[in-house]
């Protein structure tokens, strides 16, 4: 059994009074594209910090491909792009890449002038930060993430200040990095962005992780289903007469169904007479489940 | 090792780009230019009137001290600024989050600084000695402490400053630094002359205030000891000024004090600076 990229153990961080991390355990297996998310104050980057030994945490051990993240070389195949920097303004991000390619022993100007011509900012190499906007200093440091061969990637906040081309890219950068077996562990508070390219996420509230894993394992049925129809007049009122309580949304219809009433509606539905396309049972969407696990309502 | 000298590398790097160094550079190279345009002046109006050794001497002793307020000025302003600003600004998060110690990190990041002090403080002292020499030569007392004990009062001023930055605000810091070093300096005066002079209580005060600071602080005797090693061999000035105890060798054991005082506050900075979130 292989050991995951990053296992997290009865990790956990106060600040005073304040519990920034409540003791919390984790695995991430290699190759995932893994989502933190939760309200702002929720610990996603102080759980991104403690890992990387940025905040120095109280308990815990922390793994990183089996290596104890305290121990430097842990971190060699490490890249973290934080929510907030200021890089020194004298320099390019040419330069800066040769001083982090000092620091890893490996790395070469080639990598990052590919990657900057993914996110169309080949201009940018040799500008200093100090000339470049808020979005430019965001590509730059992108692109210094993922150039090379990373193997572990911790994005906080990453689409900051990106245009819609750029962040286009940066999925695809993601995608493409995934692919070749790098994880990726992603802090966003744009869950269209999450839903497009993680498949598994930790939800965490007040400091507590409260669930994880597959977002396929962990959306609720709502209760209802969705019929696609061209005639949901009709469609409505042989559904009521079946006894559903009945919702016409969006051109479709949605009927309440237990998830073990599910098949006989299905046979119901077939039987009418009435055309249909299709018959679903409606899934939480992962804002549905944001607010349910991490929202401020939540239980 | 390698990762502190890439460290110590990208430190230079970012610190000969910063405008926090190369303005103050620039200005403490005029300082050295600014006394060849008043020795070029004096020199002449004043030539044969007094000994060589004894006009290098009186020049010495007014300019070296601005000097030193110079370089302390610079030192204390770098050492507050360069780690606060690192960690406020996320670029310290940044570097310990690639495969680096925070050892290695506060090496590289405090030997970049050092070499920029030492540069500075170079400039101010020896071009100062060399403008005077320049026009009245002379010959200095202690060659080997003239070079190196600018440079170990370089690293204490340092040392306690980047420790004292690490604790408290960079403006408390820059004064409480600045406060400790000019009264550090004022009282190994004040002691040399209540030395001189016959017993009493207020003397044996001073002294004890003076010791007090002392072991606080010990940069004094490395400044008089890089003051009395630059001054001239044989100035009949600093023969009088010796007799009431100016321009004297602090004891050994003082400078080696001074000297596991400043390695002592280092390894408090870095002790400080392994405990620190850096975020």
């Amino acid at each position: 059994m292989t050991s995951p990229a990053l296992h997290v153990e009865g990790l956990s961080k106060r600040y005073g009074r304040i519990e920034a991390l409540r003791p919390m355990s984790i695995d991430i297996p290699h190759g995932a594209v893994f989502a933190l998310l939760g309200s702002n104050g929720a610990g996603k980057s102080t759980f991104m910090k403690a890992v990387l030994t940025l905040v120095r945490p109280d308990s815990g051990t922390v793994l990183i491909d089996g290596v104890d993240s305290r121990d430097p070389s842990s971190r060699r195949s490490v890249r973290y792009l934080p929510e907030i920097i200021r890089f020194p303004g004298m320099l390019t991000p040419l330069a800066l890449h040769a001083m982090l390619s000092d620091v890893r022993g490996c790395g070469t100007p080639g990598e990052l002038r590919e990657r900057c011509g993914q996110l169309s900012c080949e201009e940018l190499l040799e500008r200093p930060f100090s000339k470049m906007s808020r979005g430019q200093v965001q590509r730059s440091a992108i692109a210094m993430a993922f150039a090379g061969d990373p193997g572990i990637l911790f994005l906080d906040e990453p689409s900051n200040g990106l245009d819609p081309e750029a962040r286009i890219s940066l999925r695809t950068m993601i995608r493409d990095a995934a692919s070749r077996g790098a994880t990726i562990v992603l802090n966003s508070h744009l869950l269209g962005e999450v839903e497009a390219v993680c498949r598994m996420a930790a939800f965490m509230r007040k400091g507590a992780i409260v669930a994880s894993g597959e977002f396929s394992s962990l959306v609720k049925h709502t209760g209802r289903a969705r019929i696609e129809t061209v005639e949901p007049g009709r469609m409505s009122e042989f559904l009521v007469a079946a006894g559903s309580e009945v919702f016409v949304c969006d051109g479709g219809v949605e009927a309440s169904v237990a998830e073990s009433a599910f098949p006989a509606l299905v046979s119901a539905v077939a039987s009418s007479g009435i055309p249909f396309t299709s018959v679903e049972l409606r899934s939480e969407s992962l804002e549905d489940l944001f607010m349910r696990l991490a929202g401020a309502g939540a239980e | 090792m390698r990762t502190t000298s890439a460290i110590l590398l990208a430190g230079l790097r970012q610190l000969s780009r910063s405008r926090l160094v190369t303005i103050p550079v620039v200005l403490v190279l005029l300082y050295p230019g600014l006394v060849v345009l008043i020795l070029s002046g004096t020199h002449t109006a004043g030539k044969g009137m007094a000994d060589a050794a004894d006009a290098a001497m009186g020049v010495m002793f007014m300019t070296i001290p601005m000097a030193a307020t110079l370089a302390t000025g610079f030192i204390m302003i770098l050492g507050s600024s360069l780690l606060p600003e690192e960690i406020s600004a996320g670029r310290a998060g940044f570097w310990v989050a690639q495969p680096v110690s925070r050892d290695s990190y506060l090496a590289g990041m405090t030997l970049a600084s050092f070499a920029v002090c030492c540069i500075v403080s170079a400039i101010l002292f020896f071009g100062t000695s060399a403008a005077i020499l320049a026009f009245i030569p002379y010959r200095p007392t202690a060659v080997v402490w003239a070079f190196l004990c600018p440079l170990l009062w370089t690293a204490a001023n340092l040392a306690l400053v980047t420790a004292v930055s690490l604790y408290l605000p960079r403006i408390a810091s820059i004064i409480i630094c600045l406060a400790l070093a000019g009264f550090s300096n004022f009282m190994g005066s004040v002691s040399q002359v209540v030395g001189a002079l016959p017993g009493g209580s207020v003397a044996s005060t001073m002294q004890t205030v003076y010791w007090v600071s002392f072991f606080v602080f010990p940069a004094d005797p490395l400044l008089r000891l890089a003051m009395s090693g630059l001054g001239p061999a044989d100035s009949s000035i600093q023969m009088m000024m010796s007799s009431i105890g100016f321009m004297t060798s602090p004891p050994a054991w003082q400078i080696v004090y001074a000297l596991i005082w400043s390695a002592a506050v280092f390894l408090l900075a870095g002790a400080r600076f392994r405990r620190m979130d850096l975020a």
